[in-house]
């Protein structure tokens, strides 16, 4: 009773959370002890789920009810909250010195090992030495906390709001890959951290790796026959070359779901490339994994296709697995991030070296893409 | 430092310059201008069906009902705008007391040393205070033929005495554990289960109606008919 008495004669004073940081998603206990937040965050997404879930979200969120993954847009709600809530907290740890404490606790040898068993998108192991300025710099990169928070809120609007949905000319969904990029990095910051407070990690409930679910993480092969019998190879060649004439032609705006799905598929397809290249002999065996009917195939190849490997050495050619293992898939994913962030920012100056090691990614895409193909062509067996 | 503040979390479009409560029609106006005053109501009730039963009713338009919500927030912005500007201003105004209508109101004459209650001096007191037993249903007749039926769930105190019932909306939660509980509302807006096994179903009613009684404030409010005479 007292105590309300008190709370009612203290003075009213209204933040306004368009114009003012606040860290409003916390109640008064996550306020109080901000690592609460982290450890309910990291029981409940594990790195690569949260990892998958931002990075199809970026790239669905102007198609809505795409949202196939776990209980579809629930889950996409809870993602959501559970980022609001990590804002509130890297806000916190950067700005109160009471908080530095968890700063303290990360040391870069004691986090270090993280790196040898987990994809990180944005963070770098040089990184490691100074998190904090680190993730100063990304909240500071935007206008502040509730910057950030509008941007989920739009980027949710957008994927879930029919009457949000346009033809691109209100919005440029390109736009927002760096800011993709900025909250990857908080949140693989954020998962460093709570590591390093032992807290046992959790297992991925919503995807396979980074940029697959789980349902096309269990079934590699099968999703890649997918791609490309909806495509075919000639066509993802083409799609590809679409990709990279993107440096030439820039994004043009007014194809919401073009650019981003070029991209998207680039990325599903060097992870597929990864996951098979991980498995072992014994894998390699199983007939039941490479056996189709007539109807699941599809149709991605045809007598008459002319069917250019420009890349591939005869050797190579022979044996696409080989070929396939000596890919650096986690490097390819982290070029093509790279690749997008750098078409938006159009207005940086170009360097000639970035050109060039744009190049060489390409090369790899298309020799990936010959390999994968080839791969499919060998191994798969047909049902009578 | 964030600890010691009770904040009020304004998530409305345009920070103005609020000085008095003259100054927040312009936020009255925004709102109905988004949305209709009985159209408004209508969906209050489907949001609340919504989430305390099994079903959803938005359809695919799954967002309408987080929009709704988003909705009744502005007018919790507006009740702690409207509480601050009083707080500011120099006017004298009658506090709100909290009562429970429900407490009986007993007189005991004596310690009684019978073990039954009917034989011991116990003396209901006849006076005005004395809560009544059909009191709603009369304030409930009263209203209604006062606003032919545009208000229903306001009491009569609370359309003279609009702070009385911003005021119990921020005794029963402080603002951070309002945006929960609407957020909790936004979760099950878009589950097929009820929200009841989270929150207590009566508690989800009283939210429910503490909406709609926000909704008619607003509205009478804005056409300033709040403090309009008792005709009787």
């Amino acid at each position: 009773m007292t105590n309300s008495m008190q709370e009612s004669k203290s003075k009213r004073v209204s933040v306004w959370l368009w114009d003012e940081d606040y860290p409003h998603s916390l109640n008064e206990e996550e306020l109080r002890t901000p690592t609460l937040v982290l450890r309910d965050a990291f029981s409940q997404f594990s790195l690569a789920d949260c990892q998958y879930l931002l990075w199809e979200w970026q790239h669905c969120h102007y198609r809505p009810f795409t949202f196939t993954f776990g209980e579809g847009l629930v889950t996409l709600f809870r993602f959501r909250k559970m980022l609001n809530k990590l804002l509130d907290v890297a806000w916190l740890t950067t700005r109160d010195v009471d908080d530095g404490h968890l700063f303290r606790v990360c040391k870069e040898k004691t986090t270090a090992h993280l790196f040898d068993h987990n994809y990180f998108i944005a963070l770098k192991k040089e990184d490691l030495r100074d998190l904090r300025s680190k993730m100063q710099i990304m909240l500071s990169d935007g206008v502040g906390l509730q910057w950030w928070k509008n941007i989920l809120y739009h980027w949710w609007g957008m994927g879930v709001d029919y009457s949000q949905l346009d033809d691109g000319g209100r919005t440029n969904p390109t736009d927002e890959i760096p800011q993709f990029m900025q909250l990857i990095l908080m949140i693989e910051i954020q998962y460093v951290l709570t590591m390093s407070l032992d807290i046992t990690k959790v297992e991925n409930r919503f995807a396979a790796a980074a940029y697959l679910s789980r349902e096309e993480g269990q079934h590699p092969f099968k999703t890649l026959m997918k791609i490309f019998s909806k495509w075919e190879y000639d066509m993802l060649k083409e799609n590809l070359r679409k990709v990279h004439d993107f440096l030439d032609d820039g994004m043009e705006e007014g194809y919401l779901s073009m650019h981003n799905g070029l991209i998207h598929t680039q990325h599903k397809m060097i992870a597929l490339g990864a996951k098979l290249a991980r498995e072992d002999g014994a894998y390699f065996q199983r007939a039941d994994i490479f056996t189709f009917t007539y109807e699941e195939v599809g149709c991605f190849w045809e007598h008459d296709h002319y069917m250019p490997f420009h890349h591939l050495s005869m050797s190579e050619y022979k044996d696409p697995l080989i070929t396939l293992r000596k890919f650096d898939f986690a490097e390819l994913n982290r070029k093509l991030h790279a690749y997008t962030a750098f078409l938006v920012e159009r207005n940086r100056f170009e360097l000639d070296d970035e050109l060039l090691a744009f190049n060489e990614l390409f090369q790899q895409l298309e020799r990936l893409l010959e390999t994968l193909y080839l791969f499919i062509l060998q191994r798969l067996r047909i049902r009578n | 430092m964030i600890l010691n503040m009770q904040p009020g979390l304004i998530a409305l479009e345009y920070k103005r310059d609020i000085h008095t409560i003259e100054d927040l029609k312009s936020y009255y106006w925004e709102f109905f201008d988004a949305t209709g005053y009985e159209h408004h109501l209508l969906r209050n009730e489907k949001v609340f069906k919504t989430v305390i039963s099994n079903g959803i009713y938005s359809g695919i338009y799954a967002e309408n009902d987080i929009y709704q919500l988003e909705l009744n927030r502005r007018l919790m912005d507006m009740a702690w705008l409207y509480l601050e500007c009083l707080e500011n201003s120099d006017e004298t105004v009658e506090p709100y007391l909290p009562q429970n209508p429900y407490m009986p109101k007993l007189h005991y004459q004596y310690e009684s040393t019978y073990y039954y209650e009917q034989y011991s001096g116990v003396v209901r007191l006849h006076d005005e205070n004395r809560p009544d037993p059909f009191r709603a249903e009369k304030d409930y007749k009263k209203v209604i033929a006062r606003f032919k039926g545009e208000v229903r769930w306001l009491r009569p105190d609370e359309i003279s005495h609009p702070h009385w019932l911003y005021e119990q909306l921020f005794n029963k939660r402080t603002y951070p554990q309002w945006l929960e509980v609407l957020d909790t509302w936004a979760e099950y807006t878009l589950i097929k289960r009820s929200i009841c096994e989270k929150l207590d179903g009566g508690d989800v009613y009283d939210t429910f109606v503490f909406f709609q009684k926000l909704t008619e404030m607003a509205h009478l409010l804005y056409t300033g008919r709040c403090k309009m005479e008792d005709p009787d």
